[in-house]
């Protein structure tokens, strides 16, 4: 269980995020949908640990995770895939996925061999390209590398951060289903931040709605995706 | 946070290491005491010397050399009911901390001042000493002439008479100049020039190099295709011995000599057992023992004795420039000077010639430069210097 | 053609040592993104701590790695007590700060070792050799040998172990880094650690041709940092043909024109470079831009 309570981050002498609270259950995907500059992102990167909240408390199965760095934050079990990808171009698709397993490399070198195989099978459009240099893949291609190479660790929790942003539809799908994949047959919490609405929905167990730093709704699927003010808001459907 | 605190603790060991190391190093002991008896009783001269920074390799003997003339003076007792007192502040190869400590040994009154260890130092204090009208005596090669001014080193050119007396010998009339692009380096080739005209020697190339370059050895090759008969360099430490050994190993076999910028045991160890042909102009106080005997020869050794019991070790040329600036001081003093402007008339005037450990003075004549029979050019023989006639 | 060939030789020699310095800048900034200015003290130190073990009576073999260690230590105490102070701070602070550690090291090392140049025995004895009428000396051939040693243990090094890749990484994209697991500031010290080795190494086997002065580090740093330039910043063999270039050039210059004006042309060149090709002259198709 994922457990987030009271959180609240600054940057500078602006507060970003107020008093959140949410969670996540095991074998749940959850959704964190909101317009562009509701801090969906600073929350994201908070939990990760690249940002210090100043108040609150994240738990990850009784771990608390809040206040530590970003790099003990992964050794913890929490992963982030961030906005725009960010793999690293010079590293072929193989040591960009390799790294991702630096938390535990030295331990087993026969565990890293296996975790491998298991992202080519995830990903099989990432076989031809093992050898290339991730300069060179397409954006699709790299967000698989990007989540591939944040599940090499075996994470309790994936946080994606707008995985869809500047892909094609088809290829959106694509990564959707890998999510409910992951979930499935991995186990892995997921936490689905996104400004795609309907791409968001469509595989969200829960959602929460965010709207400058606060949560001001939340519910299963059924309920956000049912509701009018969501509908009118972010998806562009007119009620009435 | 444990991880972190370990690479601080690491962190400072290797700090606290270096500290350690350095404290290791010889002590600076200042000197200079202050404040004792009435203005009257006592006549005081100020130094500025490096006893600490880079140039205290040449200026660590002169501190030394003060230390046992005041042990002199004190033990011969007052003279004419005068204490002398030799005032020393170590200015730290620093030319701005000169000037300061320059304007503390004027507050002090001082009737004489000698100083630098470095040339460029002593131009930059100099002006003050001449605002104060105070007889300064020069330690180091300077350009400038002025009434007040007396140097007790040999300039340039007179540095360059054993070479070209040597060079006359030989019967040596081509030569290549070869110079570090420094302060020091470039002093030398303008005052040779006029010498070397003088003698019908020809200068058949000239090229210079960085004192802390790695190599010379293009330098060397582009002056050995004009066939030079002898190589002359200017250059101190490191680069002088670089030079000499990239000429060692292109395989010369004419002379090489240097200046007395290479004459102390840095030079010595860097040529060490291939230094064939190598010469260098030196004082003859690191050749005593082979001097045939003369009135200079047991000036020299009184002073190199008094030396080595007080410190065991062996002075050279820089504490000999300190050892004749006192002397003459002391001797103004002995006929009764006490003032600045009585000093600076007796030097000027009455003083005469007198044989210093650094050669023969005569402010009269000349207060650029005493003589050159203080230096000799000299040969290395068994990783030592050999005094040639 | 005599001195063409000497000019050559003497050109590679002395480049060859440019090229040993700008191995270890290129390693700390691969890393790190700071230009290391106390580089050239890292060969001082080297070189000197050498010196002194020599003098303590351990025979050479064993006073290299020994010394080595010693400067490796070292260049972790710089980066943990300046460097990681300061790793929030702009790229022109931190070379500041390096400028400053320069400073600090060099007055330490005239303190401790006093300003006469102090010789260190070569591994081999050295002789010098002729080759075509031109001059070499036996050491210059070993720095040869051991810059392409240097280059092929860094390749490996960099590119196929993991850590090596951690490193690059780290420099590449610090935040991503870390949401790997990397620990940047921990790369940033190996980094440091790193080059205050191959500083040392580059000192030891430089110091048997020019023997070691506490002014050693500055002129020899400057020319490895124009190397680096020449190289491309991110090469390290780049780095390497950076410092034959310029020795060469530097040798041609004074040789065939003025032996006043050898700086003069070495930075005219480095000022052309940096206007035409400030990506450096060997560009390397890494998929990585300067």
């Amino acid at each position: 269980m994922f457990d987030v309570q009271n959180l609240s981050t600054r940057i500078g002498k602006i507060q970003i995020l107020h008093a959140l609270d949410f969670h996540v259950n095991k074998g749940e995907i959850v959704s964190i949908i909101g317009a562009n500059g509701a801090g969906k992102s600073t929350l994201l990167h908070t939990l990760a640990g690249i940002y210090s909240p100043f108040e609150g408390k994240v738990t990850l199965q009784d771990d608390t995770i809040s206040g530590l760095p970003a790099y003990k934050v992964v050794g913890k079990g929490l992963r982030l895939v961030p906005e725009g990808r960010q793999i690293f171009p010079g590293h072929t698709v193989k040591e960009n996925l390799t790294l991702g397993i630096y938390s535990k490399y030295y331990k087993d070198r026969k565990y890293v061999e296996e975790n491998l195989e298991r992202m080519l099978e995830l990903f099989p459009g990432l076989k031809k390209h093992y050898q290339n240099l991730g300069g060179n893949l397409s954006g699709g291609e790299q967000q698989m590398l990007a989540i591939g190479r944040a599940l090499m660790s075996d994470p309790k929790i994936i946080l994606l951060d707008e995985p869809s942003m500047g892909l094609a539809p088809k290829i959106v799908n694509e990564i959707l289903e890998i999510l409910i994949r992951i979930k499935e047959e991995m186990g892995t919490m997921v936490v689905l931040v996104e400004q795609n609405v309907k791409a968001a929905l469509k595989v969200a167990d829960r959602a929460y709605v965010m709207d400058q730093g606060r949560f001001i709704m939340n519910g299963t699927n059924k309920e956000i995706s049912s509701n009018p003010e969501v509908r009118s808001a972010y998806l562009g459907i007119k009620v009435g | 946070m444990k991880q972190m605190l370990k690479g601080k603790v690491i962190a400072l060991l290797s700090l606290a290491f270096l500290l350690i190391m350095a404290g290791c190093a010889e002590e600076n002991v200042a000197s200079g005491e202050k404040g004792e008896s009435s203005q009257d009783d006592v006549i005081k001269m100020g130094l500025l010397l490096a006893e600490t920074g880079p140039a205290s390799t040449l200026g660590a003997s002169q501190v030394k050399t003060v230390k046992l003339l005041q042990k002199q003076l004190d033990e011969a007792g007052p003279i004419n009911g005068k204490t002398i007192k030799l005032i020393q502040y170590d200015y730290e190869t620093d030319d701005t901390k000169a000037v300061v400590a320059m304007d503390k040994l004027l507050s002090e009154g001082v009737v004489a001042i000698n100083a630098a260890t470095q040339s460029s130092t002593t131009t930059a204090v100099m002006p003050k000493a001449i605002e104060a009208k105070i007889p300064f005596l020069a330690g180091a090669p300077i350009d400038v002439e002025n009434e007040y001014v007396y140097s007790t080193v040999h300039s340039p050119r007179v540095i360059a008479m054993p070479i070209v007396d040597y060079l006359n010998k030989q019967g040596i009339k081509k030569v290549a100049w070869l110079n570090a692009a420094d302060g020091f380096g470039v002093t030398g080739l303008p005052a040779f020039k006029e010498l070397a005209k003088e003698n019908g020697i020809e200068i058949v190339a000239h090229e210079e190099f960085d004192a802390t370059a790695t190599d010379m050895t293009i330098q060397l090759t582009k002056v050995r295709s004009k066939d030079p008969e002898a190589i002359i360099v200017w250059s101190r430490t490191p680069g002088a011995g670089i030079i000499a050994r990239n000429f060692k190993a292109l395989g010369f076999d004419i002379p090489m000599i240097q200046s007395t910028a290479a004459a102390n045991e840095g030079f010595l160890e860097q040529v060490k057992d291939d230094n064939e042909n190598i010469f260098v102009v030196g004082s003859k106080l690191s050749v005593l023992d082979q001097l045939p005997d003369s009135e200079q020869k047991e000036l020299l050794k009184e002073f190199k004795e008094a030396y080595e019991q007080e410190f065991g070790e062996e002075p050279d040329l820089f504490a000999a420039h300190v050892v004749d600036g006192v002397y003459a001081f002391v001797e103004a003093v002995k006929a009764g000077n006490t003032t600045a402007e009585e000093i600076h008339q007796y030097l000027a005037n009455d003083l005469g010639a007198f044989l210093g450990v650094t050669g023969t003075y005569n402010f009269s004549e000349s207060r650029i430069s005493p003589e050159p029979d203080g230096i000799s050019v000299l040969a290395i023989e068994n990783n030592t210097w050999k005094y040639i006639e | 053609m005599d001195l063409f060939l000497q000019y050559l030789i003497t050109g590679l020699t002395v480049g060859s040592i440019y090229a040993l310095l700008a191995v270890g800048f290129v390693t700390i900034y691969n890393v790190t993104g700071v230009l290391n200015l106390a580089q050239g003290e890292f060969a001082m130190i080297g070189a000197l701590s050498c010196v002194t073990l020599v003098n303590l009576g351990i025979p050479i073999l064993g006073a290299i790695p020994l010394a080595i260690l010693i400067t490796a230590i070292i260049g972790f105490g710089v980066e943990r007590l300046a460097i990681y102070p300061a790793r929030n701070a702009t790229p022109i602070i931190l070379v500041v700060i390096t400028l400053g550690v320069s400073i600090f090291l060099k007055g330490m090392g005239l303190i401790i070792w006093g300003s006469s140049p102090k010789s260190l025995p070569p591994i081999v004895e050295s002789r010098s050799i002729q080759f075509f009428g031109a001059v070499i000396n036996s050491q210059s051939i070993w720095i040869f040998i051991l810059l392409f040693v240097l280059l092929i243990l860094l390749y490996w090094f960099f590119d196929k172990t993991f850590i090596g890749s951690a490193l690059r990484a780290s420099e590449k994209n610090p935040h991503a880094a870390s949401l790997m697991g990397i620990n940047t500031s921990t790369m940033s010290t190996i980094a440091f650690t790193i080059a205050a080795a191959l500083g040392a190494i580059a000192g030891v086997m430089i110091a048997p041709l020019t023997d070691a002065t506490y002014e050693m580090g500055f002129f020899i740093g400057i020319k490895g940092f124009v190397a680096m330039i020449f190289g491309g910043m991110h090469s390290v063999p780049g780095a390497v043909a950076g410092g034959l270039l310029l020795g060469v050039i530097e040798a041609f210059s004074g040789g065939y024109i003025s032996t006043y004006y050898t700086d003069a042309l070495a930075f005219g060149f480095l000022l052309l470079v940096l206007f035409f090709r400030p990506q450096g002259l060997f560009m390397r198709a890494t998929g990585e831009r300067v």
